[in-house]
């Protein structure tokens, strides 16, 4: 019934349906899916993987000491042997030194997160809105070692002067600076939870006659709280894990009311007193997990009861923060299910607004006290000028307020101060007591006297050998994992497990990445390596640069997975379908149009990745860093380097003959380093959100 | 459009209401008894219908009719856009099941271009555009490259506003300048058959016109199948009518026939604009 049409004007137009291209050309093809397939599951798998070494390197403890001993026990005494000639490895005082380290983080964090999200939501102008969650995304990048660094060197003595604590080194301190880094986590997440609330259940409220807020207070948080709740969830998992804020400022002991408050010392026998104790404990020191990890892991031998104590402690972490990811991004998903929550959402974060304010008042009054008598402080009054026009003269677009509105308006502008003035001192603090140290021969020569004299050269050419390398391995992996998931999967259980193990892979303490890059990367890898070079003395067995890369891209690559989807599922259905609609095969449509048109997408990702990979300690701690070496080049794969976050942790802690100029020089490179790279990525981003024509 | 209606009256072989078999030209694709899901919903219900070569044929009916997705059958683009899809029945194009297992689908998109409703030009080149389609597997020569990039775009009747500027981003060009570059870019792989989904439905009245010329221009060489949800563009430019309605076509037939004595109640119903 059909003919054929006679087609002499086409004369190379293939008469054949079948495939034309080369074998070759299909065979690459088929490989490129399969490489691209495999990169999608590498989330699961070093989720699974960390898991598993972490556990297999704990696991030996329990046949050689009693689990009811490790996960009851009051004590923590490594070194001494105590009851039946066994040391006690005690996991209370620790995780109780955490969960209060945390508990305190949360109650200051919340409030001014909450508080700063709804006055960027809501309250300020829309053209302001971009600046201010760029300067609340500056504040998350902070590396934790120069928090730590603030902590020891102004907020420690401070507090100590102030209410007459007996160390600077308290529970209250880290809590504090904890809540410095829990802030931006918490204010991000939960803005966004509020931005996606619909317009139209914001306008029918506004319609039907309410006032801003109490179209805030009775519509939107409701329909915001699970995001809240997943925010809080993320903020209190990064403040349990972080381990060198704690490290540097609670002391690393356990505290009288603390061993009052466990029943080791006498004293604890109504429910007042236990109050007391818990009260008590902040103005005392205190040793928190991820502390006693970084802290006892470079002295042990691999095989000790002791190393595999503190690889028992790396899986509490890891359980930890696993169930606190799951809860979060439970809650997360919610928030896309359910539009209407429950009357006391609409209590609950009203009081957390105005608990934000309160706050607000505290921090401005503490940081003019601090600023009497500590350097840096000077630029304080004009700032705070500045942030109280900002949060009293601009004025919200939305015209129906009545002063009950303009109350609560005061309390989110001045919890947005609480968050964003504290780092900025810090800034202002670390700019004005390291700037003159910036000489060409302190960024270019070696350290001398052990750390305490000579420059920091090396320690920045290791920083970048790790940014270097880091993305060099974290790059293509998430690129090809994040086409997977934008390109090739369907949705399913496979998709729901890979995006799990990313948000849980994201939420991993950056010290059981640590552990995992030891006992993966150097001891495993690297024996191997040695085996098969036939190495007479190891080389791959030792802190190198490529270990330390390696851990650090494990750690980014979910920054660069989620970013890179962004950026990809940004480019519109339409380039793909006219690709196709070409004759393309998927993998041409994503070469050539996709991955294009993405290109500054990824290019942002990449570089908050560099930022990160350069800021943070505890990975390189047991992988790569080493504390001293007088070699000025750029380091080769297979050398131990030099960093600049573990420097400044070796130097503020170890080389404390050191000066302050020295120490502040340090921290001021880091933070620039750190801030340059974040700023450009910042930068870009915004001016492709302008310059984007589709 | 008095030209393109002049146009259509004085091309058309086909416009005796009862024309006789061997009257009729050759069928280049010929479907017959297709039946489409996606997933539970029966989208197209026992169609069968022919597209005469060097023929314009329009698909017509109200919204989720189905003429759409017939549209995506004949190229099969419904497996790109939507999982879960299947197919019953027969596409046969030249005689061959482009359904069969051995079909390569970049093969046969080669041979069955696309033009799509909203114009969506890469953002790349002009050039890059049009060149898309010829680099993807092969490596022309950058003289017979330019060539058929030349010739395509004057064929879709862009080059003369273009010629100049083959080298800047094809977004900056007007809707339909865009569009008839989308044309361009199909024309380039040199297929045998185009099939437009509603390309004029997001230009204005002044584009569309072009791409109504356009099309009577390319007919001489493509077969084309049109899907429009303007019955005065159906009536004005092609040569054959479908009108589908609910997954099923209601009828079919020579387009003037069609629109001056339709059989059917509900395609006169449709065509007065009393629903749809």
């Amino acid at each position: 019934m059909s003919t054929a049409v006679s087609n002499a004007d086409r004369s190379n137009a293939s008469l054949s349906l079948t495939d034309s291209r080369t074998r070759l050309s299909r065979f690459r093809e088929k490989i490129i899916n399969g490489v691209i397939t495999a990169s999608g599951m590498t989330s699961i798998v070093f989720v699974a993987l960390i898991f598993l070494f972490i556990f297999k390197e704990a696991f030996p403890l329990l046949s050689t000491y009693p689990a009811a001993r490790f996960f009851f026990g009051r004590e923590w005494a490594p070194t001494t042997e105590g009851v039946g000639g066994l040391p006690d490895y005690g996991l209370v005082p620790l995780l109780l030194s955490s969960v209060l380290v945390t508990l305190g983080a949360v109650a200051l964090a919340v409030p001014l997160g909450v508080a700063t999200a709804v006055y960027i939501a809501e309250v300020a102008p829309p053209r302001f809105r971009p600046t201010l969650k760029a300067l609340i995304e500056l504040l998350a990048a902070v590396p934790s070692v120069v928090l730590g660094f603030f902590g020891m060197m102004v907020l420690g003595p401070y507090l100590q002067a102030r209410f007459g604590f007996a160390t600077g080194d308290t529970l209250l301190t880290g809590s504090i600076t904890l809540a410095l880094m829990a802030v931006p986590t918490i204010a991000t997440i939960s803005e966004d939870a509020l931005a996606a609330v619909p317009r139209d259940i914001r306008e029918a409220s506004l319609g039907l006659g309410a006032t801003h807020w109490q179209t805030v207070r009775n519509v939107i948080f409701p329909a915001a709280a699970s995001g809240v709740v997943a925010a809080v969830m993320l903020g209190v998992g990064r403040a349990i894990g972080e381990t060198m804020v704690v490290l540097m400022v609670t002391g690393n002991g356990v505290g009288i009311n603390l061993l009052q408050l466990m029943g080791v010392m006498p004293g604890t026998n109504n429910p007042l007193t236990a109050f007391q104790n818990v009260f008590g404990a902040y103005a005392e020191v205190c040793r928190t997990l991820t502390a006693t990890v970084a802290s006892e892991m470079g002295e042990v031998v691999p095989g000790q009861s002791h190393y595999h104590a503190l690889f028992m402690l790396g899986v509490v972490l890891f359980v930890i923060t696993f169930l606190i990811n799951f809860t979060a991004d439970f809650a997360l998903k919610r928030t896309r299910d359910v539009r209407s929550g429950s009357g006391g959402a609409s209590a609950f974060l009203s009081f957390l607004a105005v608990l934000g304010g309160v706050l607000g008042i505290g921090v401005t009054i503490a940081l003019v006290g601090m600023a009497g008598d500590a350097a840096g402080g000077l630029g304080i009054g004009l700032l705070v000028a500045t942030l109280a026009l900002l949060v009293f003269l601009i004025r919200p677009t939305i015209t129906y307020r009545r002063p009950i509105d303009y109350a609560m308006y005061a309390c989110l502008g001045l919890g947005l101060l609480a968050a964003l003035l504290p780092t900025l001192f810090l800034f202002g603090n670390i700019l004005i007591g390291g700037f003159r140290q910036l000489t060409p021969g302190f960024l270019t020569q070696a350290p001398s006297d052990g750390g305490t004299a000579g420059g920091i050269g090396p320690a920045i050419l290791g920083t970048l050998g790790l940014m270097f390398g880091t993305i060099l391995l974290a790059l293509p992996l998430g690129i090809c994992a994040a086409i997977y998931l934008s390109e090739f999967a369907k949705k399913g259980p496979l998709v729901g497990a890979i995006r799990m193990a990313i948000v849980n892979l994201a939420g991993v303490p950056s010290i059981v990445h640590g552990l995992f890059g030891l006992i993966v990367f150097k001891t495993f890898l690297g024996g191997w390596l040695d085996y098969f070079a036939r190495n007479s003395t190891p080389v791959w067995q030792n802190r190198t640069l490529l270990w330390g890369a390696a851990t650090l891209a494990i750690l980014v690559l979910p920054i660069v997975i989620t970013t890179t989807e962004e950026a990809l599922l940004s480019v519109p259905a339409s380039f793909r379908e006219g690709s196709v609609g070409l004759g393309a095969t998927r993998w041409q449509t994503i070469r050539r149009v996709v991955l294009p048109a993405a290109i500054p997408g990824i290019l942002t990702g990449a570089i908050l990745a560099i930022g990160r990979s350069a800021g943070e300690t505890a990975p390189i701690l047991f992988t790569a860093a080493v504390t001293f070496t007088t070699d000025v080049r750029l380091p080769s794969p297979d050398a131990p380097v030099l960093a600049l976050p573990y420097h400044l942790y070796y130097v503020v802690t170890q080389a404390t003959q050191a000066s302050d100029g020295l120490k502040y020089g340090i921290a001021l490179v880091l933070l620039g380093l750190v801030f340059t790279v974040n700023i450009t990525a910042i930068l870009l981003r915004t001016r492709l959100r302008r310059a984007r024509r589709w | 459009m008095s030209i393109a209606s002049t146009t259509v009256n004085e091309n058309s072989t086909v416009a005796e209401p009862k024309a006789s078999a061997d009257e009729l030209p050759p069928v280049l694709i010929d479907t017959s008894d297709v039946n489409f899901y996606y997933g539970d919903f029966h989208a197209l219900k026992s169609v069968s219908l022919p597209l005469y070569a060097n023929r314009i044929t329009a698909m017509i009916g109200p919204s989720g009719c189905g003429k759409s997705t017939f549209l995506r059958v004949l190229n099969r683009m419904n497996e790109e856009m939507a999982s879960d899809t299947r197919l019953e029945g027969r596409v046969l194009l030249q005689g061959q099941d482009i359904y069969a297992p051995v079909v390569d689908k970049s093969t046969l998109r080669k041979r069955i271009g696309m033009v799509f409703q909203r114009p969506n030009p890469f953002p790349k080149s002009i050039f890059d555009n049009v060149a898309y389609g010829p680099t993807l597997d092969a490596r022309p020569n950058r003289r017979t490259l330019e060539e058929l990039v030349e010739r395509s775009l004057q064929q879709a009747a862009l080059w003369d506003e273009v010629k100049d500027k083959l080298k800047q981003s094809a977004l900056a060009l007007s809707g339909g300048q865009q569009q008839r570059l989308c044309i361009a870019r199909a024309l380039a792989t040199r297929p045998e058959v185009i099939l437009m989904d509603e390309p004029c439905s997001a230009l204005d009245p002044n584009s569309t016109n072009r791409i109504e010329e356009l099309m009577l221009e390319l007919k001489k060489e493509y077969t084309i199948a049109i899907v429009t949800h303007n019955m005065q563009q159906a009536a004005r430019v092609s040569d054959f009518t479908a009108f589908f309605l609910k997954g099923v076509v209601m009828e079919f037939g020579p387009t003037e026939r069609l629109f001056t004595s339709p059989e059917k109640k509900e395609t006169d119903d449709y065509i007065r604009g009393r629903f749809g």
